[in-house]
């Protein structure tokens, strides 16, 4: 059942970002990816006050997706919680969370997004490559209409994130201090 | 050739091939549909396994739309050849990758099945897995597999089943070959024995036995069957010859009247040889003035009945002869009737001889006309009357015309005074019997006769008439019975009047007693008193009222002792005997002994010799020999030393136990008074005693069943003899008189 509303709304996003073009295409696969990484990903315990706490997702800056990722997400389980996606203009309206998407607006900021969550359970993606060599977990790229991964293990170490070996295996890994 | 007519080793041996065959495949046929099962199960098993792994690798790929990894992971299912092709669906259902890449977009077609499943296709199995992560579906895996390696597995069974059921089947048929002898030998040995006794007809032979088993007992059977028919081949032989040996013809029919059998006799009575009888009907020798008699005959045979008839038949050279014949149903075995036996007895002579007898009776019958005053008739030796004259007519109220011919027992209702078979006897041997008979009248009045029978014999000595002259005793008869009833009326009375005289008897006796009982007490007062007169008063009374005192004593004395011997002897009469069996000699020594008082100063020569045990109350016994042996010492005392002799001996057969002293003795013209009360042959200043003691002794001897009685001479002894019941069980009554 779950499959089926969920491909029913993936059908329907395909189908309202079709006069998007390109860019539209992009985030839509972008959403998607941010629902198979909470898919991937392991969070410690502490992350959730509890069991039926929702896993957050948090978009951080300008929303690039508009309802697409809403609608990506409703509904959706991952490790047994609701998704529910949150958004954050700025970086001083940061809430904790458990997925945080930092779009192309904020890029500049990373570092400082990165030092305010130090420590914290929070898997950082960036859209784009550029935050990953500065502490963001995970990278997002787009080559020849596919999305790749850059994964930074030491940033998702230092947040006491496990990442599956599976998305490893799909990944670019990268470390800090380098520039991508 | 059919089966029935296959040999019984054939037959087994093809029982058990079949019988093994079958079992071999089909255990063979379902070993192999088994392994095929479980085989195609371990197939989809191991099948879902690399699905699962498969599945579970390329969950990334597939999420992230990753084809090139995608790819490489299915291109690792080169490992596995059996697999043919695989393919990766996302979650519209979309081919995503396809292994081998050459293969073809639809190379698994229809719907897609949400969960894990597998199928057998034709020549392959299908088996679909989702792909899943952390419980999101994100497409399905497709794999499939050739079924070469079942098929070469079949293969491989089909081969090894074959040569497996063919080395069975040789080896079965080895193995049952050599078993089914065992069974089959015996079979045969019973054959050949069986073959020899049917082509040479010897029932001696016997099969031999190699077993114990059914086969072993169906021998010893077969065996049990030739000796009943050894035994029943002699004892038709036995019969064949009895038969040929009868002097009466021995004829078998069937039921036709066609003669069956036709033996010796059969040739000589009727004076046809067997050759020309057997197979032709009965009817040859059947007198024409008799048509029907022959069919009447075989039906009653053929309802199971046996006749006996007296009958003519016609012998080959014409001549009639008297035959009684027999005629019994034959049945076989089942018991359904299937022939008839004819017995045939040549009468002719006997029936001459009845003819003869008749003319007698006429003879006989003419005498005894001139006897009318007597009352006689006579009869033949079957009891049939054959005259019956005019007195027996007066007498009987029969009319000759009546009685003639019928049997004389019947017609008078005889009833004899000894057995019919006596009389005859003592008829036969003596020629002539006399005695009573109870005859009864046509008007069914009793009648006592005496009979005086006279047996009258033919020319050649047999018995052929019996004349019998009867005489009604009846009034006689009846005044005897009156005198007897008279008799028994005066028996009768006798015994009453001995009744009411024994209850006289009794009573008086019962008067005594307590008239004896009541005495004793005033005679003690009596003397009690004298006594104390005399002892306390002794000084003042004058010589002379002493003397009268002493007197009175006295006499008180003697009365008391009487008083007590007449109370002994009425209880003697009165009490119940205690019989037991005692020994004589013990009770004697008691008595001796207790008289010590009596021979203190005396000298005594006892001879006690053995005596029997005696069935009898001990009591009284020991006063009977108390009595006696008191009365010998009390007698002899006038002798310097007295003998006295106790013993037994046999006296006309009888055993006797005898007292006998040396003493005084006296008359035996007195010894009738001997035993009476108060009897006394001596007077009292001579011995003293009171007469009683001795009908005591006789009392007791009475009622213990014996007698006694005594010998003397005066001044020579006296020898007291008696006898007791059950003393000599041979004792004869009577056999010894009383001396």
């Amino acid at each position: 059942m779950r499959v089926r509303v969920f491909s029913f709304f993936a059908l329907g996003a395909l189908g309202l970002s079709a006069a998007g073009g390109e860019a539209a295409r992009e985030y839509q696969l972008k959403a998607a990816c941010l629902h198979d990484l909470a898919q991937f990903t392991e969070w410690p315990t502490n992350a959730f006050a509890d069991k039926d706490s929702p896993l957050l997702i948090g978009v951080l800056g300008t929303d690039p997706f508009g309802p697409v990722l809403d609608h990506t997400v409703r509904g959706q389980m991952a490790h047994g919680r609701r998704l529910v996606v949150e958004r954050y203009r700025r970086e001083q309206n940061l809430k904790t969370c458990h997925i945080l998407f930092i779009s192309q607006s904020e890029a500049r900021r990373s570092d400082r997004i990165v030092d305010r969550l130090k420590g914290k359970p929070v898997l950082t993606v960036n859209d784009g490559s550029e935050g990953v060599g500065r502490g963001v977990v995970i990278g997002l790229v787009t080559e020849r209409n596919q999305i790749r991964f850059k994964v930074n293990l030491e940033a998702a170490k230092a947040a006491g994130l496990t990442l599956s070996s599976k998305l490893l295996r799909l990944a670019e890994v990268v470390s800090t201090g380098k520039r991508p | 050739m059919t089966f029935a007519g296959t040999p019984i080793r054939r037959k087994i041996l093809s029982a058990i091939m079949l019988t093994s065959a079958t079992v071999l495949i089909v255990t063979v046929l379902g070993f192999m549909i088994y392994d095929t099962v479980t085989f195609r199960r371990a197939m989809a098993r191991n099948l879902a396994t690399l699905a699962r792994v498969i599945a579970s690798n390329s969950s990334a790929a597939l999420a992230f739309k990753n084809e090139k990894d995608a790819r490489e992971i299915l291109s690792s299912l080169r490992v596995e050849p059996h697999v043919t092709s695989a393919a990766l669906y996302d979650t519209q259902g979309k081919v995503f990758v396809r292994y081998p890449a050459d293969a073809a977009e639809n190379v698994f077609s229809g719907a897609l099945p949400k969960l894990e499943s597998s199928r057998f296709e034709r020549s392959r199995l299908v088996f679909f897995e989702p792909v899943t992560q952390n419980g999101a579906r994100l497409g399905t895996l497709c794999l499939a597999s050739d079924l070469k390696a079942l098929h070469d597995r079949l293969r491989l069974y089909a081969s090894l089943a074959g040569i497996l059921v063919l080395g069975s089947i040789g080896v079965t048929f080895l193995l049952s070959n050599w078993l089914q002898k065992r069974i089959t030998g015996p079979i045969l040995a019973l054959v050949a024995t069986a073959r020899a006794i049917s082509a040479r007809r010897d029932y001696s032979v016997r099969a031999p036995k190699f077993s114990d088993d059914e086969l072993g007992l169906l021998t010893d059977a077969f065996n049990q069957m030739l000796a009943r028919i050894q035994e029943q081949t002699v004892a038709s032989a036995f019969l064949a010859a009895i038969v040929e040996s009868s002097d009466d013809a021995i004829i078998g029919k069937d039921l036709s009247g066609k003669v069956v059998s036709w033996n010796t006799a059969a040739e000589r009575m009727f004076g046809y040889p067997a050759a020309e009888m057997v197979g032709q009907s009965i009817e040859r020798v059947i007198s024409s003035d008799r048509p029907d008699e022959e069919r009447r005959v075989l039906e009653q045979a053929k309802c199971g009945e046996t006749r006996r008839y007296e009958t003519v038949r016609v012998r080959k050279d014409g001549q009639p002869i008297h035959l009684s014949l027999t005629i019994s149903p034959i049945r076989n075995p089942a018991g359904t009737i299937v022939g008839v036996s004819s017995i045939a007895r040549d009468i002719t002579e006997r029936i001459q001889a009845r003819e003869a007898l008749e003319r007698q009776a006429r003879v006989l019958r003419e005498q005894a006309q001139m006897l009318d005053l007597a009352n006689v008739m006579a009869r033949d030796p079957d009891g049939r009357i054959i005259l019956w004259n005019s007195g027996m007519e007066k007498m009987y109220g029969w009319s000759r015309a009546e009685v003639m011919g019928r049997n004389l027992r019947e017609v008078l209702q005889t009833r004899f005074s000894q057995s019919p078979e006596e009389i005859q006897a003592t008829l036969l041997r003596e020629g002539r019997w006399e005695g009573e008979l109870v005859h009864t009248r046509k008007d069914g009045q009793r009648l006592t006769v005496t009979s005086q029978w006279v047996l009258h014999k033919d020319d050649q000595g047999r018995p052929a008439a019996v004349l019998e002259v009867n005489t009604d005793i009846t009034e006689r008869k009846q005044a005897e019975e009156q005198i007897r009833r008279l008799n028994a009326e005066l028996e009768q009375r006798v015994q009453e009047r001995t009744a009411e005289l024994t209850e006289v008897n009794k009573e008086l006796e019962g008067f005594t007693y307590s008239v004896a009982h009541d005495l004793r007490a005033p005679l003690r007062h009596i003397d009690a008193f004298t006594r104390i007169v005399s002892e306390d008063f002794s000084a003042a009374l004058p010589p002379e009222a002493r003397r009268y005192l002493e007197i009175i004593r006295k006499g008180s004395q003697n009365m008391s002792r009487l008083v007590d011997d007449l109370l002994n002897l009425a209880r003697v009469g009165r009490q119940e005997l205690k019989r037991q069996l005692t020994p004589l000699n013990p009770m004697v020594a008691d008595v001796v002994a207790e008289m010590k008082g009596e021979t203190e100063n005396r000298r005594i020569e006892w001879h006690i010799n053995q005596l029997p045990a005696v069935e009898g109350d001990p009591g009284l016994m020991k006063q009977v020999f108390a009595n006696l042996l008191s009365n010998a010492v009390k007698y002899t005392r006038p002798r310097g030393t007295a003998v006295i002799e106790i013993g037994q001996r046999q006296i006309g057969g009888e055993t006797v136990i005898y007292v006998r002293d040396n003493g005084v003795g006296f008359n035996m013209k007195y010894a009738h008074k001997l035993f009476g009360v108060f009897q006394r042959l001596h007077r009292m200043e001579e011995f003293e005693g009171t007469g009683v003691g001795l009908a005591i002794v006789e009392r007791v001897i009475r009622r213990h069943g014996g007698r006694i009685w005594a010998e003397s001479e005066e001044n020579h002894g006296a020898t007291f003899y008696f006898t007791l019941d059950g003393l000599d069980k041979t004792r004869k009554s009577g056999s010894i008189s009383k001396p």
